[in-house]
């Protein structure tokens, strides 16, 4: 099999095989960091971020 | 001894190793990310300076389809995966900080009004896609995934479903990929039927959060029609999102009554379980931002950081988006999701341009 094979089989089987349920994980990581950020903002701490 | 003195030190290399393993990913996602902001910018400055008439695109679809070439043309290497998939994360870190750019009776009257738009786009989607499931005579499992992911949110959905309902891998990865590529459709589809119908920033926001079934998607759609329109969808989806529990409860008491899924338990504990923290999050946020907590300035800092975890988000669904992947998955469970969506998308439509002439959105 060759590498470009491999990596093909690879993928498709990557693809077939869904996600493990990490939602409530990623939930609970993304309201903590935003509440570091929130309590910067709060405290004076929170640099000034343009866009 | 030996092992206690090793185990931690072991635990916090692998820890390292997969904090490494994030960087290639997520610098492929800011240069993509600031390559679309950098490209809309260029297109305005050339049509300025030329005085050409060129299209404004925004960096959202710049983003979004600088990805998809990469993915569906030279392939992204597996070095950049692990990086790629924290899209999800900046996608709910970004929805948290908006909470700064909504007023909370804002939140409250916006809110309502999607609820009850809500409500009613779950029962015909259900109702939809379990019809044409059985028309297509689909397995009945594939069909309670897809009508968890056509009408809630997609693939958090589906995913909390499968394990609910004690689903195959494969009729979770029908469903999945068919949401997805159903939503990369919408995503094109859906402000420019918005655009040809005129619609309002608030109308469309609204169509797109509770049409689109991807969150990423449908924050993104939203930012393609206007910023204030992405705000709204972003609040439409969230609803939509907080039902999830609801849902999957119902379908997961459905299959245990039928002993093909394992019984439920407290149903309070599994609401709890499933449903998205994020939401609370933002909710606190407009509560600490209505009550004149956060300075001004910092309000616009956190506004502003919430679009640039989106711009990351817009990179991710555009490189998450592999055609041929979808292609591999097969026609049936597609079409039967096209056709329901098809459904949703006709009947929310209706619903939000009369809840606009009644109410005023």
């Amino acid at each position: 099999m060759t590498e470009a094979a491999a990596e093909e089989a690879a993928q498709e089987r990557a693809t077939a095989a869904p996600r493990p349920e990490r939602t409530p994980v990623l939930d609970w990581v993304a309201v903590g960091v935003a509440a570091v950020i929130v309590v910067a903002a709060i405290t004076g701490l929170l640099p000034e971020v343009s866009w | 001894m030996t092992t206690d003195t090793v185990a931690p030190a072991a635990s916090g290399n692998d820890l390292a190793a997969r904090a490494a393993a994030l960087i290639p990913g997520l610098l492929l996602l800011a240069a993509i990310g600031y390559a679309g902001k950098l490209a809309e910018t260029g297109v305005k400055q050339l049509a300025e300076s030329t005085g050409w008439s060129l299209p404004n695109i925004e960096y959202v679809l710049w983003a979004i389809l600088l990805g998809l070439i990469i993915t569906n043309t030279v392939g992204v290497h597996r070095i950049f995966r692990p990086g790629i998939a924290t899209y999800e994360f900046w996608l709910k870190l970004g929805i948290v900080l908006l909470g700064a750019r909504f007023l909370l009776g804002d939140v409250l009257k916006l809110g309502g009004v999607s609820l009850a738009l809500v409500v009613i786009e779950l029962f015909v989607a259900i109702g939809v896609v379990v019809l044409i499931g059985r028309w297509f005579k689909l397995g009945p499992k594939l069909i309670s995934l897809l009508a968890i992911g056509s009408s809630i949110c997609g693939v958090s959905a589906i995913t909390a479903g499968k394990g609910a309902i004690d689903a195959d891998d494969e009729d979770a990865s029908f469903a999945i990929a068919a949401i997805l590529a159903l939503g990369a459709f919408g995503l094109f589809a859906y402000p420019a039927i918005a655009h040809l119908i005129g619609m309002s920033t608030h109308e469309f926001g609204l169509w797109a959060g509770l049409a689109v079934d991807n969150t990423a998607e449908a924050t993104a759609a939203g930012a393609l029609y206007s910023d204030e329109a992405a705000k709204v969808a972003v609040l439409a989806k969230s609803t939509r999102n907080a039902t999830i529990g609801f849902v999957v409860l119902g379908f997961a008491l459905f299959w245990a009554a039928r002993g093909q899924a394992r019984a439920v338990g407290s149903r309070t504990r599994f609401l709890w379980a499933k449903f998205p923290k994020f939401v609370l999050g933002f909710l606190a946020v407009s509560v600490l931002a209505t009550a004149g907590l956060i300075a001004k300035a910092d309000l616009t800092s956190l506004g502003n950081l919430s679009r640039w975890a989106f711009l990351l988000t817009f990179a991710g669904v555009g490189l998450s988006t592999d055609f041929r992947a979808i292609r591999r998955q097969g026609l049936r469970p597609f079409a039967v999701g096209a056709l329901a969506e098809v459904t949703v998308t006709v009947v929310t439509l209706g619903l939000v341009v009369a809840a606009s002439a009644w109410i005023g959105l």
